[in-house]
């Protein structure tokens, strides 16, 4: 058995006597030179190549890795990259992690592994199924180029909090399709109860528009948001640099005639604009537009400039764009004729997609039903609706969350269950 | 060479035009024979401006605009909501107009262009910010602060070395005192990423400082809270709560959107050491475009794993994100914090090859960041308060200790969209109506 302090301390695996006659031993051995190897760059991990600086990036032990913070701790003010530092040794290796000897002296570990990396189950195992979704690599996601029962599934409130895998089977299908229904929400649960409460996701964020924002018609808006006309097909908050990303939708009530919810997802139609005319679509990532809310009197001026397409890297990132919102004025002022002679007509082309019918999904909200939109990836709408009765309303709850908080409700283990990793059990 | 025909005083008798005006109108030729329609106004000061059909759209005072954008620029009450300032009654299909074209140029005022388009809709563009935003204070406003709101790099100053501005304190008092102090604060915020203060009275917190005297919001809300305390206590969840050196970073690159504006107030710091140090990315990485084009080129393009998951906290955030993010040439963002880094996910996430890359890209870039002689250093004081560009500026602390009782380093900090706080710099008070002038067109 290691001694108390090898268990500790895992740098000093090298130096005890128990990991030394551990690496005599033939079956090790064999172990050893089969897993791990020395390379002229760095070395060879089960088939895997790194490299000496991101070894030395890569320690997990207590020195190295904050217990408690899960953080690289211990850097210096310059140099901290590690960057001449070299592997000298390679020590014990067990499921999890390999044992390593620096050139600037530090023994330490790096892990094998996901389970070495992150921690043991639920979290090990849910990073591996989930960590492209929650990373929104396209390849995880689901386009949708015409509705289908997936897109138009309506999940049971209660069951979906109930517990967490069934919180964390919904928020991913939302991840995956950028909309989630849920139905037969209990009437007198407001929009923190549902999200903070029962979906356990927080904090919401908070914009010009408050918390949460109470949705109803009222006479001379001061966002076309609470009048009755149409809105066409957009996305939230583009005069925010960075729009929210999730959006919370909670239909309140919704007696009025009118008022048909419908939505789109624009990845798809990006995807095939990028095949069809890679010349446009090269234009919608390159030319920013102007964006602007500014209704007289709110004390609100809020101006950004963002490309209607935006990619992190090959994959599709976020979709901007709210034609009522827009500011083209601001755009003439400041962009080249020839700029905007090509984004019009790249602007023209992918919205004349977007407004295809096919691609539409329409539902009359009810009141006790609440949608999650991705607001990076699927635009909303509403036909205009009318009061043929005095008591008739339309009221509409919306809130923002940051993506991360979601993805960290799915990911994450519950608060006070701790997952820390299995260095000291090496 | 242009010929013209006398100008005379023209009653239009079209039927979207309803008031007697100053127009004037006359025809133009070129010298291939073709007629222009130009129309003209002269204000009282003897200026003459015009506006004419073109191929592509119409040009007004010297200014080309497409057709297509005209129709989206409407201002009557019918396209753009008095109240809203949002363009309003777009049509089910077809909201860009494409194919649309302007028919007819009629009235032409000081602030407005009356035109009427194929789509059979009579309106009106505004010719001048003014026509756009609104008279009086916006106009000045947004004429002068446009491309600093939009965060251009011209109306930026970079510092690779700290220089009197960017170390210069304001006097809290003096900044709250009035609108326009605290607009000329956020002025300087904006262009140098970061902005001192002193003099903050003693009782205040954060929310005092940002609502009731700088009066900005809403805060951004982040796993540490609206507004976080910042103290020494054993096995922290964060680094920030040790004691220990943080070197030079960016806040919360865990989130895919990281906060921009972040507020971090010293309320007291009475320990040995702690000193705080900043500096300005942008300038490194304008020498870097200058010197390894190619290496910027990388941190442009692969983007490095975050991840923030202590233990028993509920809080497990991942995200990944290049270096350095640019929109229309201009340096947007940068994100990177040293202990936030996965390495060993980025490892999983790349090929070899394009990690040396980027490991190269990094080193390279590091070394420039962490050359002392550009950061600023100052020990804060109670009563300090520093907004930073979280997005440009980093900052950092030295390891500080407690050598006697009852010392302590107690730090507040908060976050804020950039929006929210451009807004304090654009936007005329609360109540204050200013709506266009289209009414008198």
């Amino acid at each position: 058995m290691m001694s108390y302090v090898t268990r500790l301390r895992p740098q000093l695996i090298f130096k005890s006597q128990f990991a030394r006659k551990l690496g005599n031993a033939p079956e090790l051995s064999k172990v050893l030179n089969n897993a791990v190897k020395l390379t002229n760059r760095g070395i060879e991990v089960d088939g895997n190549e790194f490299l000496h600086v991101e070894t030395r990036n890569m320690c997990k032990c207590e020195a190295c890795y904050g217990r408690f913070s899960h953080q690289r701790t211990g850097l210096p003010y310059r140099g901290i990259t590690f960057s001449d530092v070299k592997v000298s040794d390679v020590g014990k290796t067990s499921d999890n992690y390999v044992s390593l000897k620096w050139s600037d002296g530090h023994e330490g570990v790096i892990a094998r592994n996901k389970r070495g990396n992150f921690g043991p189950d639920p979290i090990n195992s849910r990073v591996e199924k989930w960590f492209d979704l929650t990373c929104r690599r396209n390849s995880a996601q689901k386009f949708w180029s015409t509705p289908d029962e997936d897109v138009t599934k309506c999940w049971d409130y209660s069951w979906v909090v109930e517990n967490q895998e069934n919180t964390i089977e919904f928020l991913t299908h939302y991840m995956k399709y950028g909309i989630g229904f849920l139905v037969d929400i209990p009437r007198h649960l407001g929009m923190m109860e549902i999200v903070e409460e029962g979906l356990k996701i927080r904090p919401v964020r908070r914009t010009c528009f408050s918390t949460v924002d109470l949705v109803r018609f009222k006479p001379n808006p001061d966002n076309l948001g609470y009048g009755s006309g149409k809105l066409p097909a957009h996305t939230d908050l583009p005069f925010f640099n960075q729009a929210p990303h999730v959006q919370f939708f909670h239909l309140v009530e919704n007696t009025v005639s009118g008022g048909e919810s419908f939505w789109v997802d624009t990845f798809p139609i990006l995807q095939e604009l990028s095949e069809k005319r890679p010349d446009l679509f090269e234009v919608l990532k390159t030319v920013p537009m102007v964006w602007r809310y500014s209704p007289p009197g709110t004390g609100i001026y809020q101006l950004s400039r963002q490309c209607v397409v935006k990619m992190q890297g090959d994959e599709i990132w976020q979709t901007v764009d709210n034609p009522q919102s827009m500011d083209p004025d601001t755009f003439a002022r400041t962009t080249s004729l020839e700029d905007r002679e090509r984004w019009w007509e790249a602007y023209s082309y992918y919205r004349g997609m977007v407004e295809e019918q096919s691609r539409l999904f329409y539902r009359r909200l009810n009141g006790g039903e609440f949608v999650i939109t991705d607001n990076f990836r699927v635009f909303h709408a509403r036909k205009d609706f009318f009061k043929t009765g005095e008591e008739e309303e339309r009221i509409v709850s919306t809130a923002y969350m940051d993506w991360n908080l979601l993805a960290s409700r799915v990911l994450s283990t519950e608060k006070g269950d701790s997952a820390f990793l299995e260095v000291r059990e090496y | 060479m242009m010929s013209i025909r006398p100008i005379q005083q023209i009653r239009i008798q079209s039927k979207f035009l309803t008031l007697p005006n100053l127009f004037t109108g006359g025809i133009q030729g070129n010298k291939e024979g073709c007629q222009i329609k130009v129309r003209s106004y002269s204000n009282s000061a003897g200026t003459t401006k015009t506006a004419h059909i073109t191929e592509t759209g119409i040009n007004v005072d010297g200014r080309d605009l497409l057709h297509v954008e005209t129709r989206n620029m409407c201002r009557c009450e019918k396209c753009f909501g008095k109240f809203a300032h949002q363009i309003q009654n777009l049509p089910p299909v077809g909201n860009a107009f494409p194919g649309i074209k302007v028919e007819e140029i009629g009235k032409l005022s000081e602030h407005y262009v009356s035109l009427k388009w194929s789509d059979g809709h009579e309106g009106l563009i505004a010719r001048t910010i003014r026509g756009d935003f609104g008279p009086g204070k916006i106009e000045s406003r947004v004429r002068d602060w446009v491309d600093l709101a939009r965060r251009k790099n011209s109306d930026q100053e970079f510092w690779r070395t700290p220089n009197e501005e960017v170390k210069k304190f304001w006097d809290y008092s003096w900044v709250v005192s009035s609108v326009d102090n605290t607009r000329e604060f956020l002025v300087h915020y904006m262009k140098y990423g970061i902005a001192l203060m002193n003099g903050v009275p003693a009782g205040l917190k954060m929310e005092d400082i940002i609502f009731e005297g700088l009066k900005m919001s809403p805060l951004w809300a982040s796993c540490y809270d609206l507004v976080d305390y910042v103290r020494f206590k054993p096995d922290p969840k964060n680094l920030g709560y040790g004691s220990g050196q943080l070197p030079l970073h960016l806040d919360l690159p865990y989130y895919y959107a990281p906060p921009h504006v972040e507020f971090f107030y010293c309320i007291e710091n009475t320990v040995k050491g702690g000193d705080s140090f900043w500096v300005d990315s942008f300038a490194a990485i304008t020498k870097m475009t200058e010197e390894r084009p190619d290496l910027v080129e990388i941190l442009k393009t692969v983007p490095m794993t975050y991840r923030y998951t202590p233990p028993g906290s509920g809080v497990f955030q991942l995200t990944h994100h290049p270096l350095i993010r640019t929109v229309e040439g201009d340096l947007w963002r940068t994100v990177e914090s040293r202990w936030s880094m996965d390495t060993a996910q980025f490892a999983r996430d790349r090929d070899l090859e394009t990690r040396k890359k980027w490991w190269e890209a990094y080193l390279y870039y590091r070394n420039l960041i962490e050359d002392p002689s550009c950061w600023f250093m100052k020990k804060l004081e109670g009563g300090e308060i520093v907004m930073t560009d979280n997005w440009r500026v980093y900052h950092a602390r030295k390891e500080f200790e407690m050598t006697a009782e009852g010392q302590e380093r107690i730090v507040s900090t908060a976050y804020m969209d950039w929006n929210s706080m451009a807004n304090r710099l654009l936007s005329p008070e609360k109540g204050d109506f200013i709506f266009l002038e289209v009414d008198q067109h």
